[in-house]
């Protein structure tokens, strides 16, 4: 799990000193941005009306997340944040999430 | 009370293992880490020290006041339903997380020497790196800019209630102490400021309390500009909720405040002149003035190098929030706090000499126009083939034109989740 993660790091750090503006954003700093909203580590505020969005299995976060870009369904916020965000991203932050229990 | 969680371990680990691959010499994470000194401990500071922390960085920060009171949500004390105590936060939360946190002001940035210097502390507090997040200051009469007549005295009897606090007491007692029937005015100024959305919540929740309690009051805004943030959004909200109390006059209709008379009252525009019983002025803004103090203070917001966010003029200095220049991010605390996390992660990277992650942030603003009314507009943001920060084509946007009264009860629901989630982060 863990070194999935380590591994894809890495292999951006690696890869970003070869074309720097071309490189997609690292998943950690793709990730953090949902904390706001759904908490440090995705895990929510107690009393929260947002939920939590840590330790769900990745795919099936994506295909949510995917879902969003579609407009389905139509929901209040996600639909226009999910169209932010590649179908790579979405992966990303979803394997991210997925990893902390 | 913030668990130490997997993200942390990650990011050491593959800063280990990236830091190993690039430098054969095997130097030591804990060498990497260096001295971050912050100042200000509102939603870029506390955020950018927290996270900093966390990527094992040795953090000061400095604030003048021992507590933060947020803009966001303060309009729910003007509008009568909501406490100054739920805005305030101590900064415990930070020192528990282990930032060294300083109450004091700031009297002296030394760029070359790298250090800054704080009134009443003999010795100068050292830093690898220093993250200046100011929030902003008023253009005050007799400024380049500023509302003729209106002065720090003048903000006693017409508060701004623009920097959250004694001004927003200042006000919300004002508005208690007003007669049914009175009218409110509010100067709005023209682009850039903190929160552009902000002013016309405020009016909103302002309309909320008159509507409960003072039904044949009015409000007045006199903008100094002809469109504003969510603007459909807020006009069919005030024809709905509230019908014939809001009066929106904009520049084109001579909505531009030039003076104002806080002896009597008055608001003076290009085209004519109003009386309010309450005014709140809300004055044109600059970054907050403790910049001027790294050289950073000519231009009244701070360019800044959008993937680390530090200063293009004085290296080692970042700038985020309400301060800087951030292209397509509106001045907003959520910005800030967004702004706050991907500098951590650059200057994580730059103590240990590894390369910078390309930043991707969001920025979401909620706006209540009623206790169970909300409105939002969203935005995605990245570096765009410009250098610049752009925001994502076809992302983004305002709630929907039309929508139900469930919809709104929810982004009115959402929009408290969104403050306790980010203040936990934060100040918890």
């Amino acid at each position: 799990m863990i070194s999935r993660t380590i591994g894809s790091v890495v292999l951006l750090s690696l890869a970003f000193s070869g074309t720097a503006m071309a490189q997609a954003a690292d998943p950690v700093v793709l990730a953090q941005s949902c904390a706001s909203c759904h908490g440090v580590d995705g895990k929510g505020v107690q009393g929260g009306t947002i939920p939590p969005i840590n330790g769900r299995a990745a795919a099936a976060m994506a295909t949510q997340m995917k879902g969003y870009k579609a407009d389905q369904p139509a929901v209040t916020m996600m639909n226009r944040l999910a169209k932010g965000y590649t179908d790579a991203e979405i992966d990303a932050i979803a394997a991210y999430y997925a990893n902390i229990k | 009370m913030i668990k130490t969680n997997s993200r942390r371990d990650v990011l050491k680990l593959a800063g280990a293992a990236t830091l190993a691959s690039l430098m054969p010499s095997g130097k030591s994470f804990a060498q990497a880490a260096g001295n971050v000194v912050v100042i200000g401990g509102g939603f870029g500071g506390g955020t950018v020290a927290k996270y900093l922390k966390k990527l094992g960085a040795n953090v000061t920060l400095i604030d003048r006041d021992s507590s933060f009171v947020t803009c966001p949500f303060s309009n729910t004390v003007l509008g009568g339903f909501g406490e100054m105590r739920q805005v305030t936060h101590t900064f415990d939360g930070l020192r528990k997380a282990g930032v060294n946190v300083v109450t004091g002001n700031v009297t002296g940035i030394d760029a070359t020497a790298k250090r800054v210097t704080v009134a009443g502390n003999t010795t100068p507090i050292p830093y690898d790196r220093l993250v200046m997040s100011p929030g902003i200051d008023f253009k005050f009469a007799g400024q380049p800019g500023g509302i003729a007549g209106y002065d720090e005295a003048a903000a006693e009897k017409m508060p701004h209630a623009w920097k959250a606090g004694a001004q927003t007491e200042l006000l919300r007692r004002q508005l208690i102490a007003m007669d049914d029937g009175g009218v409110v005015i509010m100067a709005i100024p023209n682009n850039p400021y903190r929160c552009p959305p902000g002013p016309y919540e405020r009016a909103s929740l302002i309309a909320h309390y008159l509507k409960t309690s003072k039904p044949k009051s009015k409000i007045i805004l006199l903008d100094g500009k002809d469109v504003f943030s969510k603007q459909a959004l807020f006009t069919a909200g005030w024809a709905a909720l509230y019908p014939g109390m809001v009066e929106w006059v904009s520049f084109s209709q001579g909505g531009n405040v030039a003076r104002v008379d806080p002896n009597s009252m008055t608001v003076f525009t290009d085209f004519g002149q109003h009386k309010g019983n309450v005014v709140n002025v809300i004055p044109p803004q600059r970054s907050g003035r403790v910049l001027d103090l790294a050289g950073l203070g000519s231009a009244d917001f701070v360019q800044v190098n959008p993937q680390t966010f530090e200063s293009r003029a004085v290296p080692n200095i970042h700038v985020i929030g309400d301060a800087c220049v951030a292209g397509a991010m509106p001045k907003s605390g959520f910005s800030a706090n967004n702004q706050g996390k991907v500098t951590a992660v650059a200057i994580a990277a730059l103590l240990r000499g590894q390369p910078v992650p390309q930043p991707s942030m969001i920025n979401v603003c909620y706006s209540l126009m009623a206790p169970d009314y909300g409105i939002s507009v969203a935005s995605v943001h990245k570096i765009g083939d410009d250098g610049t920060i752009i925001s994502v084509p076809n992302s983004g946007g305002t709630s929907p034109a039309t929508a139900t009264a469930e919809f709104r009860k929810m982004e009115a629901d959402y929009a408290r989740g969104w403050y306790a989630s980010i203040s936990n982060e934060i100040w918890g």
